[in-house]
């Protein structure tokens, strides 16, 4: 209950700073600026003022106007008046889709990679592994979502096929064409979560692997396969697998990189064309949504650790 | 049944085992003695086949006429478990956490006989049955963490000899258990060997294990033998020096009596400190004279180690009261706190975890001085005085065996020339032959400054040899208090006498809110007829004045 | 971003096994046989890392002023050519010359890097070593205020920020203000696991003051943790600052940063690829090289392995 209230404080303080900070900073009025001809001051300030985003108005009357609002449910208006909420709620499925599906292949990726690496500890593969996961993740997102485009690119400009899509979710709608276009931007987001996943993976599955208990199963005549599966393994996920549900948030930011990069209408890449147009109220909801996502990957860590970890809360 | 023949056993070029040769017959126990670090736990793995690859192995191990050290990984695997089985030291750690316990026991089954699921299941809550857990339906399904210390090792027990193995091999089977478990382990261990007809190898540092279990016994050091024979003929006459140190260490003199000191340094009354869920320490008294070295004895949570931070802390006790050189610690001001811990040190038992390891051991044993405003010149003085050269002042503790780094430890707590020191198991985490030195060396300043000690320990000997009263702790309280000598002589409460014997207790302990809290394990109590059983359940038994047995029926009590 | 995560990974990796090995003292460890012992001085890796990053760094700091261009002059000769002579990384569509470019991008990126990195691993040390020291309300406080930075996204305030700001050092600021949280609840973690080392309980039984104890005996002891976080901190804020700036909310014309460069050599990489590769490739390559020297740092100040004096 304690937990719960303080979840709810986390949230309510965090979208409001955001507010606050979004509403001090940035500067609405600039998206008139560049009109020929120039609108009249009172016309913006009216068109400014409908939209709660007016800064003639005083802060903290524009701050109970947003908050009285969201308590109704509704987040307001961008500047040329479409409405938050609406708006988010469409693109929140379209970065929900984008971050299943790289956490989903990053998440086997890495699990997969970092296992086989520490059961042939200093082995061929445990090497290999190692030295491209040292490369990957020196590799900056940005980076790596316009090489595997210009890759893509130059692939289908030599072999003239097209098969890999780089720029948007979908063309036409069917499944195979929302898959085509899926590949590269999951790719993105998973190629660096399965890097890091499958490194804290090896070293959770090497401390299970010398531990007492490994060597009691060994003891009783289990086959090896046996004991890395049904010991160490089950063992080793209760700390990948909170982490796991902890990166969910990071894999947020990286949305943000790879949805702009690829043209994805989700909410990463709304966030950025909130804050050149200076939508105040975007940017807070966006804030919102993101605290709490972040709130509930705490609450599924938690779930994660009674089920996997039967018995104790350790 | 099983022969080992010049077995060697090295670790890249550090060699564990060298040229050991024994071996056990059916129905035999043999005790495998020897101090951490020479190659015992190494011989116990390479029997399984269960060193890791960097260990190369030479010499033979013949079980049963099959040679292990050449035998392929998949018949290794089918004969542990089955042929031979390994009974590890418990550490919580030896039970997968995540899995219940009597399914972990059914999986041994089940790897070596083709029976189904429910056969398996039921056998496991056999096996546990026959090593004595109470309950077991109910305890099968429980997981590792909710079994006590003993619980786990009797499931170990039962898990290793599931497929009755001809071969059983327990590797400090007591090490981490109270004395009065320990006892029940071994009845454990060797009623399983009785069930099974096994031949065991009994692995301990411990030669009282030894002593009460096995046939014959084999003494190493660094790897190699030392002795072996028959108990009796090893106990009784140890030919080698090495063999009679570590006898020598398990026995001890009594202090000689003298008279109590007049003034008192150190006055605990009624203290009670209750942990949420665990009442620590539930009302205890007794006093510190100057110059005086009181033993306090205790199983693992009988509250020994919640005393001594209470007493360390100098702050207001949740209920009773400190005096620590006259001063009520309840209402000191800050300054003269600081004040009275120049006179009030502590040594604790594991060095290596008391001495901040990015410091070197001049500024650890100077940072009492500094702290206190005092000159750290005496530094080279003080590492004369506990016998280290002057030279390893620039040193790291890491770089210094443990014996020395408790050296450190007590140079750094007499650096203030403090009037008590409280001693928090200083040996119990060193080889016995070391453990001989630090205490001459702790004797021998209690000599010359005058030094009055309160000792925690578990090792009974060394409280006889050290002590000149002694307190027994049970529960939060203090069983019996008094003249060491006295107590060891005559124990009055049934709690000491079951120490002193080691004799096994029921490790069932359930929580007594009223009443002696002893009862449900008093063999006492046990045999009494029900008429004075009943103040044993509504009274709690005081000590009073400053020696005495919290027990309603010990001789000096009226019945 | 993603990548100050590793250091979750490798600050349990060494805080792990210490609190272990203490655990039964006095029971003989049966087979320690995977304490290998590692080079006490620099190890192949990092050596080669360690040169590597002052190559770059002397290149940072004397290639701008060796070059005859520099960040502001545009050669009307030669628009977006590829490497010639005159310009060995080639030029830009509107005639910059990007080796000077690229070289001055590498220069605010690697100093942006260090700072953050040094400020915001010693602000978590502060905080998380004494939120875990003293627990009660101070923990609480303390935590609260990391809880409530980790939840905002971090991003998104140093975009808001710092798209006004024309001064980088504001952007250092913010960058290290989003970057501690992590590093200070790992602190924290292990200092309420070493404040009941018998080592501080000594220093307390023998009358040192709590804030001394945090500052002499409880962060030096975090010293390998803190290393490798700081080692860690220096990538992801180089990784951070690369971001910001491809956005353009980072470092802003008329200062380079090799996000910038990276953003505006993406869509001619294709056929102009000197425009994307120098500035992709030298960021790669300075990110190899600092993690190469983090994870060397960190074998290095393991205390168990110094060599006796």
């Amino acid at each position: 209950m304690v937990r719960l209230v303080n979840y709810v404080a986390l949230i309510v303080v965090a979208s409001s700073l955001a507010w606050l900070l979004a509403a001090v900073t940035l500067d609405p009025r600039a998206n008139y600026a560049g009109r020929t001809p120039a609108p009249p001051a009172g016309v913006v300030d009216a068109a400014l003022s409908e939209v709660n985003l007016n800064d003639k108005d005083p802060l903290f009357d524009r701050y109970l106007t947003w908050v009285s609002g969201v308590v109704r449910g509704d987040f307001g208006h961008t500047w040329d008046g479409a409405s938050v909420g609406a708006d988010l709620a469409e693109r929140a499925g379209v970065t929900l889709r984008l971050v299943t599906s790289g956490l989903v292949v990053g998440a086997l990726l890495g699990l997969t990679v970092g296992t086989l690496a520490a059961v042939g500890h200093r082995g061929w593969f445990d090497r290999l592994s190692g030295g491209a996961v040292f490369l990957l993740l020196a590799v900056p997102t940005i980076v790596l979502a316009n090489v595997l485009i210009i890759g893509t690119v130059w692939f289908n400009d030599t072999t003239g096929t097209r098969f890999l899509m780089v720029s948007g979710e979908y063309t036409s709608g069917g499944p195979l064409d929302r898959l085509r276009h899926t590949v590269l931007p999951a790719l993105t987001l998973a190629l660096p979560l399965a890097a890091i996943l499958s490194r804290y993976q090896r070293s959770a599955m090497l401390d299970v692997l010398d531990a007492d208990y490994v060597r009691t199963a060994r003891a009783k005549g289990l086959p090896r396969r046996k004991v890395i599966v049904n010991h160490a393994l089950r063992t080793a996920l209760i700390p990948t697998m909170t982490y796991l549900t902890f990166t969910f948030g990071a894999l947020l930011v990286g949305a943000t990189i790879t949805e702009t990069v690829f043209g994805w209408h989700g909410l990463g890449q709304r966030l950025i064309s909130a804050i050149v147009t200076s939508d105040v109220n975007t940017v807070a909801g966006i804030t919102a949504v993101a605290a709490v996502t972040l709130v509930l990957c705490a609450v599924v860590a938690d779930v994660f650790q009674r089920v996997l970890n039967p018995g104790r809360a350790r | 049944m099983i022969d080992v023949t010049d077995l060697s056993v090295s670790f890249g070029t550090t060699p564990a085992v060298k040229g050991l040769s024994f071996s056990v017959a059916r129905g035999e126990i043999l005790g495998l003695i020897g101090e951490s670090g020479s190659g015992k736990s190494a011989t116990a793995l390479a029997l399984m086949g269960l060193l890791p690859r960097t260990a190369s192995t030479s010499g033979s191990i013949l079980l049963d006429g099959e040679e292990l050290t050449t035998a392929s990984e998949k018949r290794l695997t089918a004969l542990r478990g089955r042929a031979m089985a390994i009974v590890f030291q418990d550490p919580l750690q030896a039970f997968t956490p995540v899995h219940r316990v009597g399914a972990q026991i059914a999986e041994a089954v089940r790897v070596h006989q083709r029976v189904p699921r429910k056969t398996a299941a039921r056998r496991a809550v056999e096996l546990l049955d026959l090593v004595g857990i109470r309950d077991p339906h109910q305890r099968a399904r429980a997981y590792p963490h909710e079994f006590s210390g003993g619980m786990r090792q009797r499931a170990l027990i039962a898990m290793a000899i599931a497929n009755n193995p001809g071969l059983l091999i327990a590797d400090e089977p007591t090490t981490a258990l109270d004395v009065t478990v320990q006892a029940h382990i071994l009845e454990v261990l060797k009623t399983a060997q009785r069930e099974t007809g096994a031949a065991v190898l009994l692995i301990t540092h411990d030669l009282s294990v030894v002593a009460k279990v096995a046939d014959r016994v084999h003494v190493m050091r660094r790897g190699a033998t030392v002795e072996t024979g028959t108990v009796e003929e090893v106990l009784r006459a140890p030919r080698e020096t090495y063999t009679k140190e570590l006898i020598a260490a398990m026995e001890a003199e009594d202090r000689p009596a003298s008279p109590r000191p007049l003034r008192t340094v150190l006055e605990v009354r009624d203290l009670v400190r209750h942990h949420p869920g665990v009442k620590a320490v539930d009302g205890v008294s007794f006093d510190l004279r100057s110059g005086e070295t009181l033993g306090l004895v205790g199983e693992s949570g009988s509250g020994k180690t919640t005393l001594l931070m209470e007493i360390m802390a100098l702050a207001r006790p949740q209920q009773g009261r400190i005096t620590v050189l006259g001063r009520d610690t309840a209402n000191v001001s800050r300054r003269d706190r600081r004040r009275i811990r120049r006179d009030l040190q502590i040594v604790f038992q594991d060095p290596s975890s008391s001495l901040d390891p990015r410091m070197t051991v001049g500024a650890i044993i100077a940072e009492p001085l500094t702290t206190h405003r005092l000159s750290p010149a005496r530094v080279p003085e003080l590492l004369k005085q506990v016998g280290l050269p002057l030279d390893y002042a620039a040193r790291h503790p890491v770089h210094l065996s443990g014996g020395q780094r408790q050296r450190v430890a007590i140079a750094r707590a007499i650096a203030l020339d403090p009037e008590v020191l409280v001693l928090d198991e200083p040996v119990s985490a060193l080889d016995p032959t070391i453990r001989a030195e630090i205490i001459t060396l702790l004797e021998n300043l209690r000599a010359e400054r005058g030094l009055s000690y309160l000792f925690v320990a578990h090792d009974l000997p060394l409280i006889r040899r050290i002590a000149d009263r002694v307190a027994v702790m049970y529960r939060g309280r203090i069983a019996e208090i008094g003249p060491a000598h006295q107590i060891f002589a005559a124990p009055a409460h049934p709690y000491t006498k079951a120490l002193l014997r080691a004799s096994a207790l029921s490790d069932d302990d359930p929580l007594i809110a009223q009443g002696c809290r002893f009862r449900p394990r008093c063999p006492l109590y046990a045999e009494l007829p029900a008429a004075p059983r009943s103040r044993c359940v509504t009274e709690e038994p005081e000590i009073t004045g400053d020696s005495g047995a919290a027990c309603h029926h010990h001789p000096g009590e009226a019945p | 971003m993603s990548t100050r995560l590793w250091g979750r990974f490798t600050a349990r990796a060494t805080a792990g096994p210490q609190p272990a090995a203490s655990r039964f003292p006095g029971i003989s460890a049966p087979v320690e046989t995977r304490q290998e012992k590692r080079p006490r001085m620099f190890s192949a890796t990092g050596i080669a890392g360690l040169a590597l990053l002052s190559f770059l760094a002397a290149l940072a700091v004397l290639g701008p002023i060796l070059i005859p261009w520099t960040s502001s002059d545009r050669d009307f000769e030669a628009f977006l050519q590829p490497p010639s002579a005159n310009h060995p990384f080639g030029t830009t569509a509107s005639g910059g010359d990007i080796l000077v470019l690229t070289l001055l991008g590498l220069r605010k990126s690697l100093i942006i890097g260090l700072v953050v990195a040094v400020a915001a691993t010693a602000l978590a040390a502060l905080v998380g070593a004494f939120a875990g020291y003293f627990l009660g309300w101070v923990d609480r406080t303390l935590m609260w205020v990391t809880d409530l930075l980790l939840v905002i996204p971090a991003f998104l305030v140093v975009a808001v920020v710092s798209s006004g700001q024309e001064q980088w050092i504001a952007l250092v600021v913010l960058l290290a203000a989003f970057m501690w949280m992590v590093t200070a609840k790992a602190v924290r973690g292990v200092t309420i696991v070493m404040r009941d080392r018998e080592y501080v309980k000594a220093a307390r039984f023998m009358g040192v003051p709590a804030h001394r104890i945090v500052l002499r005996h409880v962060i030096p002891n975090l010293a390998s943790l803190l290393i490798a976080d700081a080692t860690v901190n220096v990538s992801a804020a180089i990784l951070a600052e690369t971001t910001l700036s491809y956005f353009g909310f980072g470092v802003v014309p008329p200062d380079v940063s090799l996000g910038s460069l990276i953003a505006d050599g993406a869509p001619t990489a294709l056929y102009a690829p000197w425009t994307f590769w120098w500035a992709a490739g030298l960021l790669i390559a300075l990110i190899v090289a600092v993690n190469l020297v983090g994870d060397d740092l960190r074998d290095r100040f393991d205390p168990a392995l110094r060599a006796p004096e």
